[in-house]
């Protein structure tokens, strides 16, 4: 009878205490709106008074601006009092809304002033009839971040991936968008038998912690390395064979995190291979052959442009004063989006030394319409691996595929906005190779 | 007691009946189409969307199959028993519409029938043609895609003469520019400044100039009085690249603005002059625009937007795009040199089409097939080529539709003779709404 108790009370708490961590961490709201800016021909062709508010051109099904009424062609003007005037103002106030909480917002309709009080819904989340996908935390510190656990309908301690995003400050919980490529990615490969796994980085999507823009490069390298100590030790995870899948920036991250937690295999996909101002120069290049400039201009934009953000990277020289003692920088330096303390961490890494001393399996793919990444680096990744560890480092170079993972004839035309959705060869290639190396 | 409550049951049942149809004045085949809708729309059948790729790998399993086709099946039979003898023009056409669409969505059954149940292969990303049912449902998209009963060898062999024509016309204005055979010296005149407006304001104010001109010429060809016209609106397309199409048309019920807008590319701050004629044609009046205005002030039936009549909505684009000198447009070479530029590119993507997902061209045969008929646009031909393979048939909407339009009306020019009236063809073109060419 006592056992039977102490089972009972062990379920209990094991019903009860994973539920209880998702719900630490409340959803952010669901606001949903598309939004337009407003230009001074919206302005003229709407006539409005001023150019002032930002345009919602529709409301998502379900969402909290459906539900208090909001329409599309509104002018939405603030949001408690801040004022909102583009897509990327409006983006911003709702980021770190949670569910639950009510926001007063003010607007135009039909050219008559409207105010009214908003409940935040949460975001939905998303399930699958053949896996599932459990939405739990990430504990980095002080701060808790959003995790989303792909689990194949299978029993036994099964392979797994942990997926490491790019740089951008972007989630990779987008319920509503099942287009996203680290979605599709990781979707097809748990259809093909692996847990997967992906962490938003602090102050995206439901995560806590700084803004991402205020995100070091370090303390964005802790969160993922608990939530690779955490899909290491699930109990339908086999420990011996969980991989990294690093995205661009994120296969920079990945040899550190296999140095502290050892992993069997690392997939590299459009990353560096060489000190970061190498690659920096190096991928200048890609991206002016993709826009096709000319090779005397290619040449001079590659020198100019390290020229100009050396004193950044290297000493944090705000880009304000580089531009003041050199203004021929005016045209070429540009917020990076990411803290200076980010970028002179990174700065600072050996990456070729961290290949070199990585002893697991390595692919290093690279898309032939990447326009921004560099094609030789990948090639020597998989050579410093092989140089160590003969054998263990592969060179992959896959067609019609860009930067992003995105179906694409050329690097010219995805650089220009003429690539398609996620392309599948990515995800069978990557699973190939896997399941070769489990 | 048992048959005395089964007669009570009938009778209750009865009266039921007879009440429902006292109050209601529905015949029956309005009923039969508000069914169809219905249980149609229960039935979630996703739309030949882009990429046929993504299409094939959502095709359900035949169990699912087998449920819609026993539907279709249904209706065919229901549709056929139909006393046709009372029924009034209108809904003669959406009876005729309802049995077009039952027949296109059982040939769809069945091909997605032979697919599932084939063997499992991985989908090739050349086109259609490798496909062990490769060719059947390269026709089926092209009848989905036109509304039209056309053979692929059809469609290739009026591409091919198109290109020819439209290449004649344009060597015609090279020969009237003196530049007949100096093909570089050609070259650099097209991309002459003059060519190319580069403020957004002018470019508003010739497309005003453009509608007035048209509106005031309407009445050539239309019943309709200009002043009845919704206005449109001039903006540029936000956020547009070297790849956005050069204009897009957007409806007041389908934008933010609350105006009909007509948005035109203004990429690098320019807009070419040569393309604003034929432009304002196709998205604007007498095209998209003047045909959603028409077709809004018909009475919709149950099918209305279900589904997209592609070759009627662009071929009725497409062909009004020949009648700019009666629009009081077209003055010069240069207007019609915009109009045959365009058109060798659709008529060029007619070939390619078929080149890819019939004949299993490759991309390079393509790309050869390209820069053989149209020189100086290498740039766009990835793009072009990736469209043609990726969405089969999809750019036969416009070649096919408008060629079919002229069919209709030679044929209505035929059978009323000195009674031919082409205002009133257009009419009744215009108000027969979004269904498919082939029952027009």
């Amino acid at each position: 009878m006592r056992a039977l108790k102490t089972i009972l009370f062990s379920l209990i708490l094991a019903g009860t205490t994973l539920p209880l961590a998702a719900q630490t961490l409340a959803r952010r709201a669901f606001f949903g709106v598309r939004m337009e800016n407003i230009s001074d021909e919206t302005a003229r062709i709407m006539q409005l008074p001023a150019l002032k508010g930002v345009l919602i051109t529709s409301t998502l099904p379900g969402s909290s601006a459906e539900a208090a009424g909001l329409q599309r062609g509104d002018v939405w003007l603030s949001l408690d009092g801040r004022e909102i005037n583009s897509a990327d103002e409006g983006v911003a106030a709702l980021r770190s809304l949670r569910e639950g909480r009510t926001v007063h917002i003010r607007g135009l309709r039909q050219g008559k002033a409207f105010e009214q009080d908003v409940v935040l819904k949460p975001i939905p989340t998303t399930a699958y009839a053949d896996f599932d996908l459990e939405y739990g935390v990430v504990q980095s510190g002080d701060v808790t971040l959003r995790s989303l656990i792909s689990r194949p309908k299978k029993a036994g301690r099964l392979p797994a991936v942990l997926f490491v995003q790019g740089v951008g400050c972007y989630s990779i919980d987008t319920p509503l968008d099942t287009n996203a490529i680290e979605t599709q990615l990781l979707n097809r490969l748990t259809r093909q038998g692996f847990v997967t796994m992906r962490v938003d980085k602090q102050g995206m999507g439901d995560s806590q912690g700084l803004p991402c823009t205020e995100l070091d490069f370090d303390t964005e390298g802790q969160g993922y390395r608990q939530a690779l100590a955490q899909l290491r030790s699930l109990d339908y995870v086999d420990p011996a064979r969980v991989f990294i899948i690093g995205h661009s920036m994120g296969g920079v991250f990945a040899p550190r995190l296999a140095r502290e937690l050892p992993v069997r295999g690392i997939v590299a996909y459009g990353t560096i291979g060489e000190k970061f101002m190498d690659y920096f120069a190096n991928s200048r290049r890609t991206i002016g052959e993709a826009w096709s400039m000319a090779p005397a201009e290619i040449d001079t934009y590659v020198k100019q442009t390290c020229d100009c953000f050396q004193p950044y990277f290297e000493h944090g020289t705000p880009l304000g004063d580089i531009v003041e003692i050199r203004p021929q920088c005016r045209e070429l330096v540009s917020d990076m989006g990411r803290t200076t303390a980010f970028w002179q961490q990174l700065y600072r890494l050996d990456i070729p030394a961290q290949w070199s001393a990585y002893t697991g399996r390595v692919l290093a793919v690279w898309g032939k319409a990447d326009y921004i990444s560099v094609r030789a680096e990948h090639q020597h990744i998989a050579d410093l691996v092989n140089w160590a560890q003969p054998g263990r480092g592969t060179f992959l170079e896959l067609e019609g595929c860009d930067h992003g993972m995105h179906q694409a004839a050329t690097a010219r035309l995805a650089a220009q906005g003429g690539a398609g959705d996620f392309n599948p060869a990515v995800s069978e290639a990557i699973g190939q190779w896997l399941k070769a190396n489990i | 007691m048992f048959p005395k409550t089964r007669l009570a049951l009938g009778i209750f049942l009865l009266a039921l009946a007879q009440q429902g149809s006292c109050q209601s004045t529905r015949t029956p085949v309005q009923q039969l189409l508000r069914d169809f809708a219905r249980e149609y729309r229960a039935l979630d059948i996703p739309q030949l969307e882009y990429d046929y790729r993504d299409y094939l790998r959502a095709i359900p399993p035949l169990a699912v199959l087998d449920q819609r086709e026993a539907f279709f099946r249904k209706y065919a039979q229901q549709t056929a028993a139909l006393d046709t003898s009372q029924l009034t023009e209108a809904e003669r056409s959406s009876w005729k519409h309802l049995r077009y669409q039952i027949d296109l969505h059982l040939e769809r059954c069945a091909l997605e029938k032979q697919i599932q149940s084939g063997s499992t292969m991985a989908v090739p990303a050349e086109g259609l043609y490798r496909l062990p049912h490769g060719k059947a449902l390269y026709r089926f998209y092209i009848r989905y895609s036109t509304g039209v009963h056309i053979s692929p060898d059809e469609v290739y062999q009026y591409g091919l003469s198109e290109v020819a024509k439209i290449q004649a016309e344009i060597q015609a204005i090279r020969e009237r520019a003196g530049l007949g055979r100096d093909s570089a010296a050609w070259l650099q005149h097209l991309n002459a400044p003059a060519f190319f407006l580069t403020e957004r304001d002018s470019v508003v104010a010739g497309y005003e100039r453009i509608k007035t001109q048209v509106l005031a010429h309407l009445n050539t060809l239309f019943e309709q009085a200009p002043d009845a016209v919704p206005d449109i609106e001039f903006m540029t397309w936000p956020n547009a690249g070297p790849y956005t199409p050069p204009g897009m048309y957007s409806s007041a019920d389908n934008n933010a603005y609350g105006t009909a807008v007509f948005q035109f590319n203004f990429y690098g701050s320019r807009h070419n002059r040569r393309a604003m004629d034929w432009l304002f044609l196709h998205e604007a009046i007498p095209g998209h625009h003047f045909h959603r205005f028409t077709r809004k002030n018909t009475a919709a039936d149950h099918l209305e937007g279900l589904w997209f009549a592609g070759g009627t909505i662009e071929g009725w684009a497409t062909y009004v795009e020949y009648f700019g000198e009666e629009m009081g447009l077209y003055r010069d070479d240069w207007a019609w040199l915009g109009k045959w530029e365009w058109d060798l590119v659709r008529s060029v993507r007619l070939v390619l089409s078929v080149g890819i997902h019939d004949r299993g061209w490759t991309k390079d045969q393509a790309l050869a097939f390209w820069k053989a008929n149209i020189p100086n646009q290498d740039d766009i031909a990835e793009r072009e080529i990736t469209r043609c393979t990726n969405w089969p048939a999809q750019v036969l909407s416009y070649k096919i539709g408008a060629k079919k339009i002229f069919e209709l009306r030679a044929a209505a020019q035929q059978r009323e003779g000195a009674h031919f009236d082409l205002k009133r063809f257009h009419t009744r073109f215009l108000t027969a709404g979004n269904v498919p060419l082939e029952i027009m």
